[in-house]
């Protein structure tokens, strides 16, 4: 319960954890992504596509399968060399993945071997931290997606959420710059989605580093992102590029909100021609 | 058989479990005793006991199992120990796997107790030349083994870990190495039978203490029952090594 309704800022507070310097700028320029060798495998995964995303901010790139949005942000974390282009963070292009940059998969890519605190710990460790100071940075992150008292369980006796949440908490234990995201709750079922959209923001409140996550889960997109940009297939490129102007912190209330509804109703026609035209060419090949 | 009760088929399942060793065992005795075969070619069971106690005895079996163990010992560890190193760097490196993949293909297919004799002439009967023919029976599994285990490592995991920043022989060492352990583990098990094997051909070859040269010992004498107590001693500490693979094992993959 509110009991002074001033308007809440659209970025609120500082955030408490974090290195948050105002870094962690990306910006895409003119991106192309060509996979094949051959003419007659030439796939243009990506054409043309150009992002200024400002420290801090959660931007979303919304769109169908195949248009070639996990593309662009397999460049942007160092997976994939772009055929033109370039992406800079800060103004320097990466060379290949690495620390400054977290990634949270579609699965949660634990390792198996490794308890879920030594999960979480193995970031700091890797770059250079003590294990002491490896684990203590873990259990802070484990508290915060409210799992400290699995930290000694192995990733398999964990659920698909949590097995998530985990995924999350180990890529933020470095302090990245930029936290990347590739359909994180794609497998979940709604329920715990939802849950884990809200977990996330708030985790999230508490670093305000700059974020893409991509999905292809309209409300999703809207709940989440400062800026929902939607991709088109063929090739995958920029169509839209939308600010979400409600307010944080947001909970599952925002859902019924009119300026969610209107750009949600805006995504889904964007988002139906683009599938209608995917879904046409696939009946075209022989 | 489906009329009777469900206990009664389960006391039956026992009881032919518990009696396998024993049913054999007095068959054997019976075949033996009967004369119905050579007993100087096929001693009872009773005599090979009365072989294995004097034996161990007078210590001639104590020599031998340490003896052999001891061969089995260092050529599979030092030829598990090279399989998994050759291992990692071949399947994670393509200009290591091009250079050696071929020769070791090569060789691979060749049975290990065909090199016997020209390891015999290389190192003569010294146990150097023992260690060899384990270790070369050992390595090429191991090595395979753990070479596609590196290449059958997630490749989600490999970027999850390059993204927490680890460094390439870390890769190697904390990502690589751990992922891979459950193919590894199954070319040692299937390792640990083949040491036995490339021993008794080694010890067959010309040996001066060990189970497979007193076996062949006995068998020159006509001991057939101190023949039969070797082979005895080999399937028993075979199967303890393999028993004893698997609990390890169990250890080593706890997840």
């Amino acid at each position: 319960m509110r009991l002074v309704e001033s308007p809440a800022p659209l970025r609120p507070a500082r955030p408490r954890h974090s290195s948050w310097t105002g870094k962690g700028h990306i910006a895409i320029k003119e991106l192309g992504v060509t996979f094949g060798e051959t003419a007659a495998t030439l796939h243009v995964a990506v054409q043309d596509v150009t992002l200024d995303v400002p420290p801090g901010q959660f931007l979303v790139l919304l769109g169908p399968s195949g248009c070639g949005k996990s593309t662009v942000l397999n460049v942007v974390a160092g997976f994939i060399e772009p055929s033109s282009g370039q992406v800079t963070i800060d103004g320097v292009v990466p060379d290949g993945p690495g620390a400054d940059r977290g990634m949270v998969f579609q699965q949660p890519t634990l390792f198996p071997w490794k308890t879920v605190l030594d999960n979480v710990a193995f970031g700091p460790l890797m770059t250079g931290r003590s294990k002491s100071a490896a684990e203590s940075e873990a259990r802070t992150l484990l508290e915060m997606v409210g799992l400290t008292k699995f930290a000694a369980r192995y990733p398999r006796s964990l659920s698909g959420g949590m097995q998530q949440r985990v995924g999350i908490a180990r890529a933020l234990a470095n302090y990245p710059k930029v936290l990347l995201m590739d359909e994180p709750f794609g497998a979940l079922d709604s329920q715990t989605r939802a849950m884990m959209q809200e977990n996330l923001l708030k985790v999230w409140n508490e670093f305000r580093i700059t974020v893409i996550f991509v999905t292809h889960d309209i409300e999703e997109a809207i709940f989440l992102g400062d800026r929902v940009v939607v991709m088109g297939t063929a090739p995958g490129r920029v169509i839209a590029d939308i600010p979400i102007e409600l307010q944080r912190p947001r909970d599952q209330a925002v859902l019924f909100d009119p300026n969610f509804t209107r750009v949600k109703r805006q995504c889904m026609d964007l988002i139906r021609i683009e599938s209608l035209k995917a879904f046409e060419q696939q009946s075209e090949q022989p | 058989m489906a009329q009777r009760p469900a206990w009664y088929q389960q006391c039956m399942n026992q009881a032919a479990l518990i009696l396998s060793i024993p049913i054999l065992l007095a068959a054997w005795q019976f075949v033996s005793v009967s004369e119905i075969v050579n007993r100087v070619l096929f001693p009872p069971p009773t005599e090979v006991a009365v072989a294995l106690y004097q034996a161990a005895k007078d210590g001639t079996l104590w020599r031998d199992v340490l003896a052999s163990g001891t061969r089995v010992l260092v050529g599979y560890g030092s030829g598990a120990a090279a399989g998994i190193a050759v291992g990692l760097l071949t399947g994670r490196y393509v200009f290591v796997s091009n250079l050696l993949t071929p020769i070791f293909q090569l060789l691979r297919p060749i049975p290990p107790i065909a090199f016997v004799p020209i390891v015999v002439l290389w190192f003569g009967l010294t146990e150097f030349g023992k260690y060899f023919l384990v270790f070369w029976g050992v390595f090429f599994t191991v090595w395979i083994a753990t070479h596609l285990g590196v290449q059958k490592v997630d490749h989600m995991l490999l970027r999850a870990a390059r993204s927490l920043g680890t460094s390439e022989h870390n890769l190697l060492l904390h990502v690589i190495f751990p992922a891979a352990i459950p193919y590894i583990l199954v070319g040692l098990r299937t390792s640990v039978s083949i040491s036995f094997y490339t021993l008794v051909g080694a010890e067959l070859a010309g040996a001066f203490a060990g189970l497979a040269y007193r076996i062949e010992l006995a068998q020159q004498n006509m001991q057939t029952a101190q023949v039969m107590g070797g082979l005895i001693m080999l399937g028993v500490i075979s199967a303890l090594a393999d028993r004893g693979f698997n609990l390890l094992s169990r250890r080593f993959v706890w997840w």
